[in-house]
């Protein structure tokens, strides 16, 4: 079978024009080409024949098939849980950016660009023991309009001013979950909340005579209420 | 082509100016498919794709008009090689063709799957791989590579064209070594 290669792209229409050209003047001259041809065409008689009466097989089950489905429902699974995480975020940016908002009736507590990173910092809801003030930063004044920005600590201070905090736990706090209950804090010269979150439904509302600094792990939920007052003479609450 | 066909002087140089310059150009392309021929093998079918040129030039060669005598000459010089493996081959008994086998008991009356379950048994005596004659059936039915894949034992689209080829050779060389079986065959299914 020496011709095989060409009889077959013969009939599979696979030959250039020069290539067919040649074929057919081949054909014409080569009786062994014909040989072969007649060979080819009866083979492919018999593999028609042998092929119309056959029973088609039952697929084998595809393990290949079985792991591209899971791939695709395992990255379906991935790209949705994305999507409600950034759905989930977005909420609760637009509803802190609603609760942030100064009103004539209820004072700023901290801007809104304060909040969002925060956040993400915060990994578990701590109790609202943790509301409590900074003893060291008594001897701070506080800024008029906007005391939290005055506090973007350094990690060495934000360091030495956890350690204050884990402290400063044995101050007579609340110590219930901000829940749905209300809970009012007591004044402070100045006051520090920092890892606590509060719920929807809860009320939280702080008040201190210099400053009220919301730090990293502050979380309060849409639909909580909170306040934070600065009440130096108790007429200008921030 | 006029070149070849005059016998002039200038047209006898012109013509072995074109053989001289489409000698490398077939050679790099031949080469690479036969690389087991010498350099000698090469002179001797490269003077017969000549040989066969100019005969049919002088039989009045009309090419088409997008056939290039170079792509042509090719074709011509390709041919001739196989012409030269088979004449060398000769007398040598080819392996893996197995002596004659009981050829498909196919009559008339038989349905088509009786006859279709002949043809496969026959088919399995002569390939001697019952998974080979699996891919060639399967193939003629219309299944894609992709599907035998699928319903064989065979791992990649590689193997079944492999195997679809290699099973195509052996029918057609078996009908080759073993005319009158060929004839009875063809009698039964092609009526002729």
């Amino acid at each position: 079978m020496h011709y095989f290669d060409w009889i077959q792209a013969k009939r599979t229409g696979q030959l250039t024009a020069a290539e067919g050209q040649a074929y057919q003047h081949e054909q014409a001259e080569n009786t062994a080409l014909r040989v072969e041809e007649d060979a080819v065409e009866l083979m492919e008689a018999l593999l028609s024949a042998g092929a119309a009466g056959m029973v088609d097989p039952t697929p084998a089950p595809q393990p290949d098939a079985g792991r591209q489905a899971a791939g695709y429902r395992r990255s379906t699974w991935v790209a949705g849980s994305v999507m409600a995480a950034f759905l989930l975020l977005l909420g609760w940016w637009a509803t802190q950016q609603i609760t942030t908002t100064p009103t004539l009736d209820e004072p700023a507590t901290v801007p809104a660009k304060e909040w969002g990173p925060r956040f993400e910092e915060s990994v578990s809801p701590v109790p609202v023991d943790d509301v409590v003030p900074n003893k060291k930063e008594d001897d701070v004044a506080a800024p008029a309009t906007t005391p939290v920005a005055q506090h973007e600590p350094t990690a060495p201070q934000q360091q030495e001013q956890e350690k204050e905090l884990v402290s400063s736990t044995e101050s007579p706090q609340t110590n219930a979950p901000v829940g749905d209950q209300q809970n009012q804090s007591k004044s402070k010269d100045n006051m520090v909340l920092q890892g606590m979150q509060v719920d929807k439904g809860g009320v939280l509302a702080v008040s201190s005579k210099k400053t009220i600094i919301l730090k990293a792990g502050f979380h309060a939920k849409a639909g909580a209420r909170f306040t934070a007052k600065v009440e130096a003479d108790e007429a200008s609450p921030r | 082509m006029q070149a070849i066909r005059e016998e002039e002087q200038a047209g006898q140089q012109a013509f072995r100016w074109f053989l001289e310059q489409v000698k490398d150009y077939a050679l790099g392309y031949l080469q690479r498919k036969y690389p087991h021929l010498t350099t000698a093998d090469w002179e001797t079918i490269l003077a017969n794709a000549n040989l066969t040129l100019v005969q049919r030039v002088r039989k009045g060669l009309q090419l088409q008009a997008e056939t290039k005598l170079s792509s042509y000459y090719v074709s011509v010089a390709d041919f001739a090689t196989l012409d030269f493996l088979r004449d060398r081959q000769k007398g040598i008994a080819e392996d893996e063709i197995p002596d004659a086998v009981q050829p498909p008991q196919i009559v008339e009356e038989m349905e088509a799957r009786e006859r279709a379950e002949a043809i496969r048994q026959w088919l399995t005596q002569v390939i001697g791989n019952e998974q080979q004659v699996q891919v060639l059936l399967l193939h003629t039915r219309g299944y894609s590579h992709q599907d035998i894949v699928a319903v064989t034992d065979y791992d990649s689209e590689g193997a079944t064209r492999n195997a679809l080829l290699k099973g195509k050779q052996k029918i057609a060389r078996y009908l080759l070594r073993h005319p009158e079986q060929a004839q009875h065959i063809r009698t039964l299914l092609l009526d002729k």
